[in-house]
């Protein structure tokens, strides 16, 4: 049973379309990254998978229930960070959690919830009427941890989080993925994305242009890192050959003493400095590399020409296509 | 996740508001203050005479807090994001509308009845005799008025998307509602000058027609201000009551209805 499974999944609104036919499966304990630029369908897709607005055509099931059959059955075992929320300002952290508690049908301690997120016990029994941004995103985070959920659904969660917030957001995610729970994080936050999740989705103009792993991403784009060593001599033909056979290289060159590897994935750049110590002497190395944003760019159609390997808009229709058939596949 | 779980979260919601404030104050002053009413304009006012002063403060004030104590529940919620917070759980619109009504109408005819205990109280003290029948008739129609009201206000908040929206809609309800049974008698008036012949009664069914105009033909005088003589059955307390209860029901489902299918 997925996590999240959609299928032709549409949404217009008169005549705008917010959302064409998405083909998207998330899996029990994946944490899926959900990118794309203002107006892409994010939101959108959100309301669809929480039963907030109904498709004008296609299906989403959630935790294994139909959405437009289940009704608020759909969000059982949900844990939801919605966008353009607001606290109930009368009410403390404490009283929003027990409520909340209550609305869901289970039994959890707020003040573990507090602590999870962050909130200082100082806060916990003062009006969230007067939190700051990042309290109340935190209070709101807590919410969606009560119960201990199959799946998370966060929206933008790390607007208004200081760096702390955001550091322990991101062990919060990952706990969660440990433990099992699907977590569905769509942001802007596009380093937060890459920190955090197994593979990521890219809406554009209500189009998912890809899906995949951040890695996946690279390689569709020609994107690999590049590791640049730089020697303390010229390397011979015996260093290049070894760098070569390393798993995961796509191309070696050199310039003088700097030899510059093409790199599929993380390991690999691991293994060619350690094939590059063993077989000359190394005073430095750097990796740069495709970073997401530019992924991202890439896939919206924002890349300047400069900045890619060519592909363009013409291309986002075979990714879209690539996707949906990896969507169905899973 | 169940209705009494709304109701209280509702209830934890209103109950350090400026509206629980005003509602409990002006629900429990309106009945006394119609017997005060009463002794200003009269010197000394019989039980009808005191009853019918009651009719005009209570009929008066309790339509209009009545919708405005539901009238931005859902609204404003929806509105400000908090629905969307509250809708994060597994509960269903319906449960929403149903726990929100609990709490409203608990919040009003709770705050209704100990004010019209209170009000009777004084009435019976001060009048040597009184229709102990017409006295639990004006208590449970007031209350089923405020009941119709309450149900009203939160029709208009699941209808439309904003606070402010819902109050202009519910306060333009209220008016509409208190001044139909006249718009009836202008009609008739008019259907008259016409040369249309239609039974007066038609007109005065008609005129009754809305929460206000039913309450008021059950509680009022025949010959004071909104009260007729009831030469139909259609004129009667039963069909009042049902008036009502109509009032109090069908608009709020079929609110309810369009809200569970609605775009947040």
């Amino acid at each position: 049973m997925a996590a999240i499974r959609t299928a032709g999944l549409r949404k217009e609104y008169g005549p705008v379309t917010a959302l064409h036919d998405l083909d998207l499966t998330v899996e029990p304990g994946e944490a899926f990254g959900f990118l794309g630029p203002n107006g892409a369908g994010k939101s959108t897709t959100i309301d669809l998978l929480l039963g907030f607005a109904t498709p004008t055509a296609g299906r989403a099931e959630v935790l294994g229930r139909d959405v437009a059959a289940a009704g608020g059955d759909c969000r059982r075992g949900v844990g939801v960070l919605p966008e353009g929320y607001s606290v109930f300002e009368g009410l403390s952290a404490r009283d929003h959690l027990r409520s909340i508690c209550r609305l869901k049908g289970v039994d959890d301690d707020p003040d573990r919830l507090c602590d999870t997120v962050g909130l200082d016990a100082a806060d916990r029994d003062r009006p969230a009427g007067g939190f700051s941004t990042g309290m109340r995103q935190r209070l709101v985070l807590a919410t969606a941890l009560a119960g201990d959920p199959d799946l998370l659904v966060l929206d933008e969660p790390s607007s208004g989080l200081d760096p702390t917030g955001i550091t322990r957001l991101r062990e919060i995610v990952r706990a969660a993925v440990d433990d099992g729970t699907a977590v569905f994080f769509s942001s802007h936050h596009l380093a937060e994305v890459e920190a955090v999740c197994d593979r990521v989705g890219i809406l554009n103009d209500g189009r998912l242009a890809a899906v995949d792993t951040v890695d996946g991403l690279r390689d569709r784009t020609g994107g690999a890192e590049r590791l640049r060593i730089e020697l303390r001599e010229e390397p011979d033909g015996s260093v290049l050959g070894r760098l070569r056979r390393v798993e995961g290289v796509v191309d070696v060159a050199t310039d003088g003493r700097e030899v510059t590897v093409g790199c599929r994935a993380a390991p690999t750049k691991a293994e060619a400095v350690a094939v590059a110590v063993e077989s000359a002497t190394v005073e430095d190395f750097t990796v740069s590399g495709r970073s997401l944003e530019q992924l991202f760019d890439h896939y919206t159609g924002d890349e300047s020409p400069t900045a890619g390997n060519g592909a363009g808009t013409a291309e986002l229709g075979a990714v879209t296509e690539t996707a949906a058939s990896r969507g169905e596949s899973e | 996740m169940s209705l009494p779980e709304v109701a209280r979260h509702d209830l934890l919601v209103v109950r350090r508001s400026l509206l629980l404030k005003a509602v409990l104050t002006v629900l429990l002053a309106a009945p006394i203050g119609g017997v005060l009413v009463g002794f200003g304009l009269g010197t000394e006012p019989t039980f009808r005479f005191l009853l019918l002063s009651m009719w005009l403060v209570v009929g008066g004030t309790i339509p209009l807090v009545g919708v405005l104590a539901a009238a931005p529940a859902v609204a404003g919620a929806r509105d400000a994001g908090r629905l969307r917070l509250l809708l994060s759980t597994p509960t269903e619109r319906a449960t929403v509308v149903g726990g929100v009504l609990c709490s409203r109408l608990l919040l009003v005819v709770g705050s209704l009845t100990v004010g019209l205990c209170l009000g009777v109280a004084g009435l019976v003290a001060v009048v040597p005799q009184v229709g102990p029948g017409r006295l639990v008739g004006f208590v449970l129609f007031t209350l089923l008025m405020a009941t119709a009201y309450v149900s009203l206000g939160l029709a208009v908040s699941v209808t439309v998307d904003t606070a402010t929206r819902a109050l202009v809609g519910s306060v333009a309800l209220f008016v509409g509602t208190l001044l139909w049974p006249q718009v009836a008698s202008v009609l008739h008036g008019i259907v008259t000058d016409l040369g249309v012949a239609v039974p007066a009664t038609a007109f005065q069914v008609l005129g009754r027609l809305s929460p206000f105009g039913a309450y008021s033909q059950v509680i009022s005088d025949t010959g004071a201000i909104y009260g007729v003589a009831v030469t139909t059955p259609l004129l009667g307390s039963g069909v009042m009551a049902t008036v009502l209860v109509a009032w109090a029901t069908l608009p709020l489902v079929i609110g309810t209805r369009r809200f569970a299918r609605a775009d947040l």
